[in-house]
């Protein structure tokens, strides 16, 4: 192939001139020879073979310039002249590789962080046909509210024709024991279909069989387990694992690269039991939750599935009217992973590409910029004989270089933001996949870089090519006339960076408002001061409601004496979100039928439980040690509760009894009678950032049959909240201690503060206010490095102009304004037309807020406002420049 | 329209030399074409030299380096595969090229 030879020619250019000049002086000397043996003298016949010949080191140039190594050489030149153009103006080179390399590596590592969690598919077999069934409230339609039950399960399986299979799974806290120390392990329960469904087969061993369910217990542990807790060692199939004090068989391990979670589980499960066939919590009629995953029949989507299920839901329900009304919703596995993240990453992946753009207007502002200062330069180099086509490539090589270089240190940011999110972890769990700086995103970051390089690159390289050399030379650099024309460009590229930060803005203080007045919002406790212990009772060693109690009384008079501390409450549930709600009747009220029945959280709390939490007693009395078994059953409920039940009447002395009337289970427990209101404390649901009050009936803890509650589990969990003085810090160390004290045997998990949990249902809109903020803040910045830029130029083009107007009698006041005007009018051009582009915008982030609407007129003109006055600044610097011109002086130049 | 200029003129006369001839270094060449021309065509000797290499790098003719019969080192070019069939179809046009501006003569 020639263009091989020719390339190849390039690397061996001294032995290819070399060659040339042989064959060459051959030919002169065969000449000459011939000549001499016609007759002439040796001077002559040489004089002859050259003008026969014509000039050898122009016909030696000639036959190189026939190679392409010629251009390709030329090519290297111009990188050269960049290099050194480049370095001569450091201050350009800088700003326009720091600008740009900032925009291309932000922008490649968001979007390797994105391409981890939404667009790689998850690693398992054909990722798109796994579906996860769950419960969404009515009024929240596209949102898992509820789990759905075991015997959802058995129903859906039996008569789905959807799915080729069916698997149910959940979560089951596990602790090992028996082998070296004590761990504390993600355990998963799972139908032995389960990893059928997945499509998953063993990397070592087996997984479940169909009969695994009725023989003595298995389980299947996680690479990830059996590396770190084993050594992968390969005796661990067949031991015996102790697991909440049960014997298990390990039978398999999972291949390295398995990952299934649901509903954002932050962390993959360790090990894996089956539900076995006797157990009580898995009956036919089981209302124990599970997560149902399916697998989709060949070619049928989730939209098609989706009615057959509702429809069976609907079927099933019907027997068992007491569950709260809700719909099927059916979503990928691999949304139902991202779903708390990937409304924040596609509002981040956003902002990033603003200000990519942004970098981009903003590098090529300069570019443009520095061209116009350079055009004598290239009407010069035109005079030479430079042709058009040769300063074009020169000037684009030059752009290339100016790319290439950003691309490169671009690549490295990327790397090092991936780097940098993995271990920041802001959302608190990482996708199930490594994120990596992928492929496909370098590429496109790549082709970003040069594409940008070359249209941006191209313009100026353009408007060069035709530069008219007599015109070019002639206007001085203060020209007026010519220099309206070259700035027009370079206001169009401002003009889009100020609407670009307009919207980048209006979305930021959207979301921070979002944020502040989430953070504002009275929650009816008091979330200082506080710290929040979690306890898991084994039944084994409490295994009755007087243990618990006494316990918790013991426990609680220990913490209270504790320096410092202020009060101490205890409770059998403490959640800020997703709390579920039990029906419950109200004596006086028998005409309310089975669909109409009140709904509240039942919270079995100690005394001090309110004071502990900062929650107010509106009317009534908290509970009081005077409330045992033998007494009248009591009951508080919150304000919520008495609006929505009791129409705002005064509720106390009312009698209540939770539990479905229809269930016989019901008629066990007891009528509570109403002694107190408390405050309403709000929390969230899934996925939901507003904060509610919800109905909540609290109990005595000495009056209630907790045991029976916690049937199901191996444990009863408890809690206690410990408030302490303002500014006492209490060691987490100093709880232990106490704890230990009355039990040295019970784990204790870590100590959290109210307001870490309250911290933590916020983590979403706190990390998309600040990331905006700080993207929007970025965007202000470049934009006014822009306004400055321009007017600092177009001052500079005016010098002669402004210089005539003084002398014509200006004063420094109608400069100062001339100048200041053309700034303003360019921002508030851009003002405009970014607000048009923000209404449209921020139409879809009205999910993303709270407390403000996304047409909050407050907010645009904030943001007008803060435009305007930062490009006031940066055109007031250009301005006074303009305004202390030396008229004389500026008349003398040139 | 059939694609012809100088270049190809010289590219012509090169490609039919050595087709003529077999092997032969670059002022074998200058010289043939005078003889063979009847002294009518007489090109800058030098210029001869970019088409040679030029047409060493499209493949149409070989080099190799060999004593003339003075005992002196020349680079000898011959005629490839490629390079014959590069030949008819400067052949072909330039036939075309001489008929068109025959007629354009005879036009009355």
């Amino acid at each position: 192939m020639s263009i091989f030879r020719r390339i190849s020619n390039l690397f061996s250019r001294g032995n290819l001139e070399r060659e040339i000049q042989d064959e060459l002086r051959s030919h002169l000397d065969m000449r000459t020879e011939e000549n001499i043996s016609a007759g002439m003298t040796l001077e002559q016949a040489r004089r002859d073979a050259l003008l026969r010949f014509g000039n050898p080191a122009v016909m030696q140039e000639k036959i190189v310039a026939e190679d392409a190594a010629l251009t390709l050489e030329s090519f290297f030149a111009d990188v050269r002249y960049a290099l050194r153009q480049l370095l001569r103006n450091r201050g350009f080179a800088a700003v326009a590789i720091l600008t740009l390399s900032l925009g291309i590596g932000a922008t490649t590592g968001i979007f390797s962080i994105l391409n981890a969690w939404i667009i790689q598919p998850l690693p398992l077999k054909n990722p798109q046909q796994l579906v996860i069934f769950w419960r969404a409230a009515a009024d929240v339609p596209n949102e898992p509210a509820y789990y759905f039950s075991w015997r959802d399960y058995l129903y859906f399986r039996e008569r789905s024709h959807s799915f080729q299979s069916l698997g149910a799974s959940f979560e089951r806290g596990y602790t090992l024991t028996g082998s070296g120390e004590p761990a504390s392990l993600h355990g998963g329960i799972a139908s032995n279909s389960l990893f059928n469904t997945l499509g998953v087969t063993a990397f070592r061993g087996r997984l479940f069989l169909d009969d695994d369910n009725t023989g003595p217990p298995v389980a299947v542990i996680s690479y990830a387990l059996w590396t770190q807790r084993f050594h992968q060692s390969m005796s661990v199939l067949g031991e015996s694992l102790t697991l909440n004090e049960k014997p298990f068989k390990v039978v398999g391990i999972l291949p390295p690269g398995f990952s299934y979670r649901v509903l954002d589980q932050p962390h993959d499960i360790d090990v894996w039991t089956l539900i076995q066939a006797g157990d009580p919590q898995y009956k036919q009629d089981s209302v124990t939750a599970v997560a149902i995953i399916g697998r989709l029949n060949q070619g049928v989507t989730i939209a098609q599935a989706k009615p057959e299920i509702a429809l069976l839901q609907a079927e099933n329900d019907r027997h068992y009217p007491d569950i709260p009304k809700s719909t099927a919703y059916l979503s990928s596995l691999q949304q139902d992973n991202t779903r708390e993240v990937r409304a924040s990453l596609l509002v981040l992946g956003g902002a990033v590409g603003l200000l990519l753009l942004i970098a981009c207007t903003n590098t090529a502002s300069l570019i443009v910029g520095r061209n116009i200062q350079r055009e004598k330069e290239f009407a010069i180099r035109a005079a030479l004989g430079s042709s058009a086509r040769r300063l074009l490539i020169q000037l684009l090589v030059e752009n290339l270089v100016l790319y290439g270089i950003s691309g490169a240190l671009g690549l490295l940011i990327a790397f090092a933001s991936v780097r940098g999110f993995v271990a920041w972890n802001p959302f608190g769990s990482l996708p199930a996949q490594p994120i990596t700086v992928s492929l496909p995103v370098l590429a496109v970051a790549a082709l970003l870089t040069v594409a940008s390089g070359l249209i941006f690159g191209a313009y100026p390289a353009f408007r060069a090519s035709r530069l008219n050399v007599n015109q070019a030379l002639r206007s001085s650099s203060s020209g007026a006339s010519a220099a309206t024309g070259k700035l027009r460009s370079r206001n169009i590229i401002v003009l889009t960076q100020i609407a670009l930060s307009v919207i980048l803005l209006i979305g930021a203080s959207l979301l921070l408002t979002t944020f502040l007045r989430l953070n504002s919002q009275p929650l009816g406790f008091n979330p200082a001061d506080t710290h929040v212990i979690n306890l898991a009772l084994p039944h084994k060693r409490y295994s009755s409601d007087t243990q618990l109690t006494q316990f918790a009384d013991r426990l609680s008079e220990r913490l209270r004496a504790l320096p410092g501390v202020d009060s101490v409450g205890m409770s059998y549930f403490l959640r800020l979100s997703d709390a579920g709600t039990d029906p419950f009747q109200i004596e006086s009220r028998a005409d309310l039928t089975a669909e109409h029945l009140p709904q509240a959280t039942p919270i079995t709390v100690g005394p001090g439980y309110f004071q502990a939490m900062g929650i107010a007693t509106v009317a009534g009395r908290d509970f009081a040690d005077s409330d045992v078994q033998a007494t009248r059953p009591v009951a508080v409920i919150n304000e919520e509760a008495v609006q929505r039940y009791f129409a705002g009447k005064n509720p106390i002395g009312e009698h209540i009894r939770i539990g479905d009337p229809k269930d016989p289970e019901t008629q066990k427990n007891p009528w509570l009678e109403v002694v107190g209101i408390v405050a309403s404390t709000k929390s969230t649901r899934y996925n939901q950032i507003a904060w509610e009050s919800r109905p909540e009936v609290y109990t005595d803890y000495q009056q209630q049959q907790i045991h029976q509650y916690f049937a199901n589990s191996d444990y009863t969990t408890m809690f206690f909240v410990v408030r302490t003085q303002p500014g006492v810090a209490l060691g987490d160390a100093a709880i232990q201690k106490t704890i230990w004290s009355q039990d040295p045997n019970l784990p204790v998990g870590a100590v959290k503060s109210l307001g870490e949990m309250v911290a933590g249902l916020q983590t979403q809109p706190r990390i998309r206010a600040r990331l905006l903020t700080v993207f929007a803040g970025l965007t202000l910045l470049l934009a006014a490095i822009g306004i400055y830029g321009v007017m600092a130029q177009s001052v500079a083009q005016r010098y002669r102009e402004i210089g005539i107007r003084m002398a014509l009698g200006a004063d420094r006041q109608s400069v100062l304004a001339l100048v200041l005007k053309q700034g303003i009018t360019l921002t508030l051009a851009g003002v405009v037309l970014g607000t048009v582009l923000g209404l449209i915008a921020v139409r879809f982030m009205k999910t993303l807020l709270y407390g403000v609407t996304s047409t909050n007129p407050a907010t645009y003109v904030g943001v007008a406002a803060v435009v305007c006055l930062v490009a006031l600044v940066a055109s007031f610097l250009p301005a006074r420049r303009a305004a202390s011109i030396n008229p004389v002086r500026s008349l003398r130049t040139e | 329209m059939a694609k012809t200029d100088l270049q190809g003129t010289v590219d012509l006369l090169v490609l039919k030399t050595l087709a003529q001839t077999g092997e032969l270094h670059g002022y074998g060449i200058v010289l043939h074409i005078q003889t063979a021309s009847d002294e009518l065509l007489r090109v800058e000797e030098g210029s001869l030299y970019p088409a040679l290499h030029r047409m060493e790098q499209n493949g149409w003719i070989s080099a190799s380096w060999a004593l003339t019969e003075t005992n002196r080192r020349a680079k000898y070019y011959k005629l490839t595969a490629a390079g014959r069939k590069h030949l008819q179809e400067v052949e072909k046009n330039f036939e075309q090229l001489v008929k068109g501006v025959r007629a354009m003569l005879r036009y009355a």
